[in-house]
């Protein structure tokens, strides 16, 4: 059966025979825009943003403190109960440090990222969000960390209202 | 299979359907034969094509037959055949044949560039995502759990690049080094350069049939004894990083069914995702091959290369053969059917292989698509 | 079960606006270059024939897809189509009005599967009909790349020029200039865009 195959189809190219016009290159740019609700629990958790809180669900069933917060548990299927206010500091969970942008740019400054654990939610509910006033090197899982806010006129109800996570004490 | 390659020359369609046609000719059958048709194909964002199931029917041989599109990011290499199999063991058709295929070159300046709506729209781009953010976070919570060096993750990578430099339609093959890998620049640190894999065009297609036509075609057919799949959620930072749930019970599903309770021992080969080298390992983990923890040993110790006791894609998996999305699972069914039946040529492992296993995942840290193939 | 709680007042539903760029080079595939080259170089359309069924399909195809197997006889095709269907267009892409309203076909031709979408510049919309022969007016040669926008229009026989390519120089008939105007501003707002 498989002794048939001799050979294996495929013509290969590259960007520079594509730029010297040897094959036809039909370029075809948009930008789709999207306006997209946030829902009910963003939509407040972003109010609360705005005034410099974070905010959690709870789910009274599994007792789970959720974040970023949902209106119905994805585990109990059921839909949660309470808003809960959580803390701006946190444990680092795990982190990395990018070289590269969106599209896959290389960046002059790193970018470092982290999942932080926030205190006051269910450990192990953490967030996306940036580590800053920090040296790349001196990053450790289990940092302690907390949110440096932008001042309240500069905030719009976003999650870049955090400009980012900075060190706290010892660990 | 056709070659997997950074940028090629076919339209999509075209990349099916050599590769199709190469399943039907190898099998012996014409489109007619065919009852049914699955494809699998990853974001239409990549090809920039509308409703790419449907645009790669003619390709895929799907026309005027019945026909479904399977879609759960890199799973759907190994959710393919896996559609397939719903087609065939429920009885309703004896012959399906199941196409994956992937064009990622048309995106500029870069095809990861699609992936920038993987992150939630409110919460996480505004921050500047990138989808190797995901993975390097994965990794380093992985290293810190376990105390494991990137040096034996590493190994993994050169392990993976020198089996495919057997393959035919590899992409980068070669022979390197630990310290090439440590070398290579860091992308989005701990993930370096050699520790990834690239973005390729390609497609690869296998056909699944009934009993009583696969007795007729051949007298060493492979069987997909066992299928099982999987999908965790979206809020992936409230999730155990370190393990993958989802590929577990994907594959706890598929032991079932294949009758396998001791999955180290009987399973003599597999092909684990390996779209990062660290991945491998992760994955070796929740698929019960190793203890939590401990797959990095078994890979230093040389358990997993191709004269091991347990080979891991002696492919060359995706860190050498390339990575187009949705075939590079395929290419994994592939690579398993011709080693269990000794054609795998110089990739071809020194044990007796009986059973084999091929193992996707998919989007964000979700998909776990499991699949046991028996001779 | 409902979710228990609701926004009370609509100005606490907020919402998120972004947008993606993308940018897509695309390669025309094996086919597709060799048709390409037929029309950038001879002004010709490729078309392919299945050895098995005998169909022959416009644009050249790499395979036959009833058949499923490669299609190696390709040769260009030099007679006039005829419009299978036709359309007049008021609005662009983004919903706006046009200038005036363009009519849009699909050509085919005779005893060949398959046809090419492509705008139909006629005097006289109104004198458009289905079945009418049509052929295409095709840009200079040097500016030809292949692309489908290499054909500026499909003109009724009539009016047209009598050879199907356009050769090097300009058709001198008065009322096929204006039409050439209004295609070759619409290409050029769809290709800018």
């Amino acid at each position: 059966m498989s002794q048939k195959i001799t050979s294996y189809p495929g013509h290969e190219i590259t960007l520079e025979d594509v730029k010297e016009g040897k094959y036809l290159d039909v370029v075809y740019k948009f930008e789709p825009k999207y306006s997209w609700a946030a829902g009910v629990a963003i939509s407040r958790f972003l109010a609360e943003l705005k005034e410099g809180r974070t905010i959690a669900r709870k789910c009274m069933r599994c007792e789970r403190i959720l974040v970023p917060p949902r209106m119905y548990c994805e585990q109990c299927f059921r839909p949660t109960d309470e808003w809960v206010q959580i803390k701006d500091t946190g444990t680092i969970n795990t982190y990395s440090i990018s070289h590269v942008g969106t599209d896959a740019r290389r960046l002059k400054t790193p970018i470092l990222v982290a999942v932080i654990d926030l205190d006051g939610a269910t450990p192990g509910m953490g967030i996306l969000h940036n580590l800053g006033e920090i040296e790349p090197s001196k990053i450790k899982v289990g940092m302690r960390v907390k949110a440096v806010w932008k001042s309240s006129s500069e905030r719009q109800g976003a999650i870049t209202d955090i400009r980012y996570f900075k060190p706290i004490g010892e660990q | 299979m056709t070659l997997f390659r950074r940028r090629m020359l076919e339209s999509p369609k075209e990349l099916s359907f050599e590769a199709a046609r190469m399943a039907l000719d190898s099998a012996g059958l014409e489109l007619k034969d065919i009852q049914s048709v699955v494809s699998g194909s990853a974001p239409d964002a990549f090809d920039g094509m509308h409703m790419k199931g449907e645009y790669l029917l003619d390709g895929t041989g799907g026309i005027g037959k019945p026909n479904q599109r399977v879609y759960v990011g890199g799973g759907t290499g190994v959710f393919t055949p896996i559609g397939g199999w719903w087609n065939v063991a429920s009885g309703m058709y004896d012959t399906c044949l199941c196409v994956a295929e992937e064009k990622m070159s048309p995106l500029h300046p870069h095809p990861q560039y699609a992936f920038w709506s993987i992150f939630d729209q409110i919460l996480e781009r505004p921050l500047g995502t990138t989808l190797l953010w995901i993975f390097s976070l994965e990794m380093r919570r992985y290293m810190h759990k376990y105390g494991i060096k990137e040096e034996e993750i590493a190994s993994v990578a050169v392990k993976n690049k020198g089996n495919a430099v057997d393959h035919p339609c590899a992409q980068l093959g070669a022979k390197i080094t630990v310290e090439d890998v440590m070398n290579s620049e860091p992308i989005c640190w701990p993930v370096k350069r050699l520790d990834v894999s690239p973005p390729s065009d390609g497609a690869a297609a296998v056909v699944l049939a009934s009993e009583k036509v696969a007795k007729k075609l051949t007298d060493q057919p492979v069987w997909l004894d066992g299928v099982g799949w999987t999908l965790d959620s979206t809020h992936w930072t409230n999730r155990d990083l370190a393990y993958p749930e989802y590929v577990e019970k994907a594959a706890r599903m598929a032991y079932k069914m294949a009758g396998i309770k001791k999955p180290r021992k009987e399973i003599d080969i597999a092909e684990v995702y390996d779209p990062f080298d660290y991945k491998e390992l992760h994955h070796m983990e929740g698929l019960q091959l190793a203890g939590k923890g401990e797959a990095p040993q078994m890979a230093v110790d040389g358990v997993t290369q191709r004269d091991g006791d347990l080979p891991v894609c002696p492919s060359g998996g995706l860190l050498g053969v390339g990575n187009p999305i949705a075939a590079a699972g395929m290419m994994k069914i592939c690579e398993i059917f011709w080693q269990l039946r000794g054609e795998a040529g110089k990739r071809q492992v020194k044990k007796d292989v009986r059973t084999g296993l091929a193992q996707a995942w998919g989007d964000l840290m979700q998909v776990g698509t499991v699949a046991v193939m028996r001779s | 079960m409902p979710i228990l709680e609701k926004l009370a007042q609509p100005g606490q539903a907020r919402h998120w606006t972004d947008s993606i760029p993308l940018e897509y080079h695309y390669t025309a595939g094996v086919a597709g270059e060799e048709f390409r080259r037929e029309l950038r170089d001879n002004g010709r359309f490729l078309v392919s024939k299945c050895s098995k069924c005998k169909s022959t399909y416009l644009p050249a195809r790499m395979y036959c897809p009833d058949c499923f197997t490669e299609m190696k006889d390709q040769f260009p095709i030099d007679k006039p189509g005829y419009v299978y269907s036709f359309t007049s267009v008021n609005r662009n892409r983004s919903g706006s009005d046009t200038d005036w309203p363009i009519t849009v076909g699909l050509m085919k031709f005779e005893g060949i599967k398959g046809g090419i979408v492509h705008l139909l510049d006629a005097d006289d919309p109104d004198q458009v009909s289905i079945g009418m022969k049509v052929t295409p007016s095709l840009k200079n040669p040097l500016e030809r790349t292949g692309a489908i926008t290499d054909i500026l229009a499909f003109k009724p026989i009539s009016t047209a020029p009598t050879k199907m390519s356009s050769g090097g120089g300009k058709t001198k008939r008065h009322d096929v200039g204006a039409g050439e105007i209004q295609a070759k501003s619409l290409l050029h707002s769809i290709e800018e865009s």
